[in-house]
């Protein structure tokens, strides 16, 4: 079978294109857009239905906390059920969600055919036909509920029936225009120093300056590229596993010279296997206790000894490598003689004899100077550089002009 | 001591662990292989079941299933469903093991490193467009002091001008004018029944203007008169065409309470509250000043800009940040700043054949200058592998050793 | 005498991997203290950490683990000692790190607040692990509570009983200053997190990578930087300079493993001075060979 070049180049500018187009494409169609200073707004609303009741109308104005919030069903990133807060404009009719309104501090309960709390605002709130009362966790009936708590009016599951996204009067060039929003309408309320940010309608007051125009989804899927970005490097991690493991099983079968390591090797990922699954059992659990073990005394221990042996190494390289043989390396080792003696109190030891007066004659000042003058300036020397060969790179990548990747 | 085992048995698993692994200093040896293998294979199969449950399951199979069931009637979005494709492309990776396949990993490879080359634009051009500005250093002293840019050109006011959100609001002898202030735009202007004796208050959703008749209300969104509210008590005095007396200092916020703006007369004055705002700034120290071309009402200050009011115009400033007071010593730092670049991106410029002398001497300098820089960085290398060292030299000693000869001896 | 200086030449590395064992050693064994100069980015980063606004948090991301703990273990106690002793309310992370790393931090901090009488909930909370960097941490500057769901212990984020911190805490406008504690810190932070550059950033990282981040301070993009061992050396001697006999540094490494790290240096730079002799001692014996024949 041919190489599918073509699909390779495809995936690769189409992956890449995404979050190219997130970095430069404005939150609202460039065109489509229009900008001013509010007037007045008219709030958006919507109506939702459960079951057979009738449809209940939300008004999405500033209303406290009788504002209702509309909640989308999701999983967190350790995979439990989240209810997530969404703008209106990213439900439409047939959407399913939960409205949340609240929350209310009780004060008094009746219970019965009205079913009512009155909250610390001095309100009755009644629920409407399919509406429940809620708690942070669960749902029970209204006679369970106590002074002192915490309450919240939901309609679970409920489909968005109808949508208003309400409409602005606009300021623009000395007249008023009423512009109407549309469903997908995203309002940025502008700021001087900052990024525009997404705003509701009814969070904009008269006076506020503010864009509207039909959303570019990118900040709205960012969450979803960034999870799939995660999967997919992460789904290449057991390459590494099978590599070894292949490479270790030929080992024991061929037997060359140290091939019993190959054993404790297979050994090592069983014990590794039972550690990750004791990770998440509770503490004081022996399995737990095993995960604790093999993690902070093993696998700390050695991961730690590895690095450190790197002192050692590089104590020797230090020795043989650093001999002066022309001008540079005198330059190279000067300059780092004394930043390893201004990094340590021997440093100031040496020379703050010398008194406060020649205080830029004190080994740590010269270091620090050192690390702040002609090292910063290098460095952003070398980071010009590095930044015109990243984008180079980068660009030759997406474009697939690189052999090795682009499937030739 | 059976108390001191029970208790210190681990200690004594990683010291083991730390020194086998210490004995490849002296020679390569089957206990260090072996423990590098135990090591290594302890942490594939650790890392294998972390990757799995932290990541996969809740961030790809779980959203997966409950997509299917969304699509056989369950709750939620059947777009779930669209991440067992995400496993395919993933499944594409391990056929790199496959001769006959592993061209088709090739999709996945590629997948990722479109990925990255789009994120590198954006991380790229944030971490480094500063860097660029920064490059531009003051060589010589600044002849000119920095100014404040009028942004905006707003209606006068007899009294201070009430800020409340966007809006502004203006008082003149009988009118009231609301302006925003981003870009100046009037929303609305509204003429009192009688003249005005001080400043707007607001209070939600409408605004009070003090006047000769009583308190107007007006509606803070649209300008209509709402009604006049008269106070118990002798009225206030208008006091037509006089700026308020109070002259106050105002605060900054935006530059963290280091400036405040000193109005007087027909001046404003910037000076610094505290030492540090700029580099060589000391508190009272003259930022800059400007003119206004009437007598001042009013300094108010917010979101980085001045605005500042006559009687008969005001206007929006934006503030420029403080200046850094610069030393010799400052200025010597700059070119050596401003050389080292300039040499070291020369020395790194391939792109044709450097000829001229000036560009071949930038050239030598600039490797001279590295020179410098990665002594420097060398210098921080040896203290981070030998911060590495000293750790594991505190566990065995304090850990391991210290204990167990406490144990033994005492 | 020219002979025996020509042996410095080619010392062998045991020598030198013994005699650095006992330099770096002996400290531990015999308390030696020396005095420390404070550098200006570690003071810089010391104030931002001291100067909270109030009804704003500390934000701490700890992503140090056990391969660097000998660098940032130190630097993430003094920051967090920094913090209870001032009563400061901070919230801790780990984005992208390893999984033993909200682990770690929490360790130290529930042996810090036993010092100070800092209570889980109300003066610090754990929000541990979440993954997904670069934009993550974008997620994190809009929104914390909708990344964080639960905290370390599993604990609703919104359960503002037991947390009664996270009541504060909204996005990134709601942090005083933002620390990264990690062996390389990743400058997407500076990029991501906070668009407008607002809340100060400031890194704890290990030396080997530090001469990076010096262009970021001059820029202004990091307000401050705590750089190795030294670093947190010199923050516990700020910290006592600062607070006293109200400062606790029983159990910091800072300051216990600064001498040592003095005396490793010390060893290196004798053995490269020494190779340098040698060489010099041994080129002149060669000449001298030339000039005899």
């Amino acid at each position: 079978m041919k190489s599918p070049r073509a699909i390779t180049i495809g995936v690769t500018f189409i992956a890449g294109l995404y979050f190219i187009l997130d970095f430069i494409v404005p939150p609202t169609l460039p065109g489509a857009s229009i900008r001013g200073v509010v007037a007045s707004t008219v709030p958006a609303s919507f109506t939702a239905k459960s079951g057979d009741f009738p449809a209940i109308p939300y008004q999405l104005s500033d209303q406290g906390n009788m504002r209702p919030q509309i909640l989308v069903a999701q999983r967190d990133v350790l995979g439990k059920p989240k209810l997530a807060s969404t703008p209106l404009r990213q439900v439409g009719p047939g959407s399913t969600a939960t409205i949340r309104l609240g929350p209310f501090e009780v004060q008094r309960v009746v219970g019965g055919p009205t079913d009512s709390v009155v909250g610390a605002d001095g309100i009755w709130h009644s629920l409407k036909p399919g509406q429940t009362w809620v708690d942070s966790a669960t749902t029970f009936p209204v006679t369970n509920a106590k002074p002192g708590m915490t309450l919240y009016i939901e309609q679970p599951n409920a489909k968005i029936d109808q949508v208003d996204p309400g409409s602005a009067v606009l300021l623009i060039g000395g007249k008023r225009i009423n512009h109407r929003l549309g469903a997908h309408t995203v309002a940025i309320k502008l700021s001087r120093y900052t990024a525009g940010s997404e705003v509701q309608l009814d969070e904009l007051k008269a006076g506020d300056t503010v864009q509207f125009g039909p959303a570019t989804t990118f900040a709205d899927n960012r969450d979803t590229a960034a999870q799939f970005n995660l999967v997919i490097t992460t789904m290449a991690f057991g390459i590494g596993i099978l590599s070894l493991g292949m490479v270790h099983s030929r080992q024991l079968i061929k037997r060359p010279k140290g091939w019993y390591t190959s054993i404790f090797f297979f050994a090592a990922i069983v014990l590794g296997i039972a550690a990750g699954l004791g990770k998440y059992e509770d503490p004081g659990t022996s399995s737990r206790a095993f995960s604790d073990f093999m993690v902070m005394r093993v696998i700390a221990a050695v991961s730690s000894a590895v690095f450190s042996l790197l002192a050692f190494y590089m104590a020797a390289a230090a020795y043989r490598a650093f001999r002066i043989r022309n001008g540079e390396a005198a330059l190279m080792m000067g300059s780092a003689l004394i930043v390893m003696l201004g990094q340590t109190p021997f440093g100031s030891y040496l020379t703050s004899w010398m008194g406060e007066r020649f205080s830029a004659f004190w080994l740590p000042n010269i270091a620090a100077w050192i690390l702040r003058v002609p090292n910063t300036a290098m460095f952003r020397g070398l980071i010009f550089g590095i930044m015109l060969g990243a984008f180079a790179t980068a660009l030759r990548y997406w474009l697939s002009m690189e052999r090795t990747t682009s499937g030739e | 001591m059976t108390a001191y085992w029970a208790a210190n048995w681990p200690i004594w698993v990683s010291a083991f662990c730390v020194i086998a692994v210490y004995t490849y200093l002296f020679k390569d040896n089957a206990l260090y292989r072996v423990m590098m293998q135990i090591f290594i294979g302890i942490n594939l199969g650790y890392q294998a079941i972390v990757q799995w449950r932290d990541v996969l399951y809740p961030q790809w199979w779980l959203p997966m299933i409950d997509g299917f069931k969304a699509i056989f009637g369950g709750p939620g979005s059947p777009w779930g469903a669209l991440w067992s494709l995400v496993g395919v492309i993933g499944l594409l990776f391990y056929l790199q093991l496959s001769r006959k396949y592993a061209h088709l990993s090739k999709i996945a490879i590629g997948i990722t490193i479109g990925i990255g080359a789009g994120l590198t634009f954006k991380s790229q051009f944030g971490q480094n467009i500063p860097q660029v500005l920064d490059s531009f250093k003051p060589l010589a002293p600044a002849v000119v002091r920095p100014v404040p840019r009028t942004v905006a050109h707003l209606p006068g006011s007899i009294y201070p001008p009430t800020l409340d959100g966007s809006l502004a609001f203006f008082v003149t002898r009988n009118q009231v004018i609301a302006n925003e202030v981003l870009g100046g735009v009037e929303l609305w202007r509204t003429t009192l029944p009688s003249t005005s004796t001080g400043p707007v208050t607001v209070k939600g959703d409408e605004v009070d203007v003090p006047s000769v008749g009583g308190a107007v209300q007006i509606d803070r969104s649209t300008g209509r008169q709402l009604g006049i509210h008269i106070a118990n008590g002798p009225q206030p005095s208008p006091l037509p065409g006089k700026p308020q007396s109070a002259i106050a200092v105002y605060r900054q916020p935006q530059l963290a309470h280091g400036v405040e703006l000193i109005p007087n007369g027909s001046s404003v004055q910037a000076r610094a509250t505290r030492n540090g705002v700029a580099e060589g700034v000391y508190t009272g120290d003259l930022l800059w000043d400007a003119n206004y071309p009437e007598p001042i009402v009013s300094v108010q200050s917010f979101d980085g800009v001045a605005l500042i009011s006559g009687a008969h115009e005001s206007a929006i400033w934006e503030i420029p940040a403080p200046q850094a007071k610069l030393t010799l010593r400052d200025y010597f730092d700059n070119w050596v700043s401003v050389i080292t670049v300039v040499c070291v991106m020369s020395y790194f410029f391939f792109s044709f054949r450097r000829r001229g002398p000036v560009v071949v001497a930038a050239s030598n300098m600039g490797r001279w200058l590295l020179m410098i820089g990665f002594g420097a960085f060398f210098g921080n290398t040896v203290m981070t592998r030998m911060s590495f060292l000293l750790d594991r030299l505190m566990f065995l000693i304090d850990d391991w050793l210290r204990p167990f000869w406490h144990a033994i001896f005492k | 005498m020219l002979k025996f200086l020509a042996r410095l030449d080619v010392v062998p590395r045991r020598t030198i991997y013994i005699f650095l064992l006992i330099a770096a050693g002996i400290p531990f064994l015999v308390p030696i203290r020396l005095p420390m100069y404070i550098w200006k980015e570690t003071r810089s980063a010391f104030d931002a950490t001291q100067v909270v606004q109030p009804n704003k948090v500390v934000a701490i991301c700890s992503n140090w683990d056990p391969g660097s703990q000998g660098e940032n273990w130190p630097q993430y106690e003094a920051i967090v000692a920094q913090c209870m002793v001032n009563h400061t309310p901070f919230i801790v992370f780990s984005v992208d790190s390893d999984p033993v790393s909200p682990q770690l931090a929490e360790t130290v901090n529930e042996r810090e607040a036993k010092k100070y009488g800092c209570v889980y909930g109300r003066d610090w909370v754990n929000l541990g692990l979440t993954r997904g960097a670069p934009l993550t941490m974008g997620a994190i500057g809009r929104s914390v509570k909708s990344v964080f769901q639960h905290d370390y212990r599993q604990i609703p984020t919104q359960n503002y009983e037991k947390l009664p911190l996270m009541r504060r805490v909204r996005d990134v406008r709601d942090f005083s200053c933002f620390w990264v504690v990690q062996y390389q810190p990743d400058l997407n932070w500076v990029v991501f997190l906070d668009p407008n550059s607002r809340v100060p950033i400031l890194f704890a990282c290990a030396g080997i990578g530090s001469s990076g981040y010096y262009p970021y301070l001059s820029s202004g993009q990091l307000k401050g930087m705590v750089v190795g061992t030294r670093g947190a050396a010199e923050y516990e001697v700020m910290l006592r300079d600062k607070f006293g006999k109200r400062f606790d540094d029983r159990e910091l490494r800072g300051q216990k493993l600064v001498v040592p790290l003095a005396f490793g240096n010390l060893v290196i730079i004798v053995f490269i001075i020494a190779g340098n002799i040698g060489t010099i001692a041994r080129r002149r014996l060669e000449a001298q060979a030339k000039v005899f024949r």
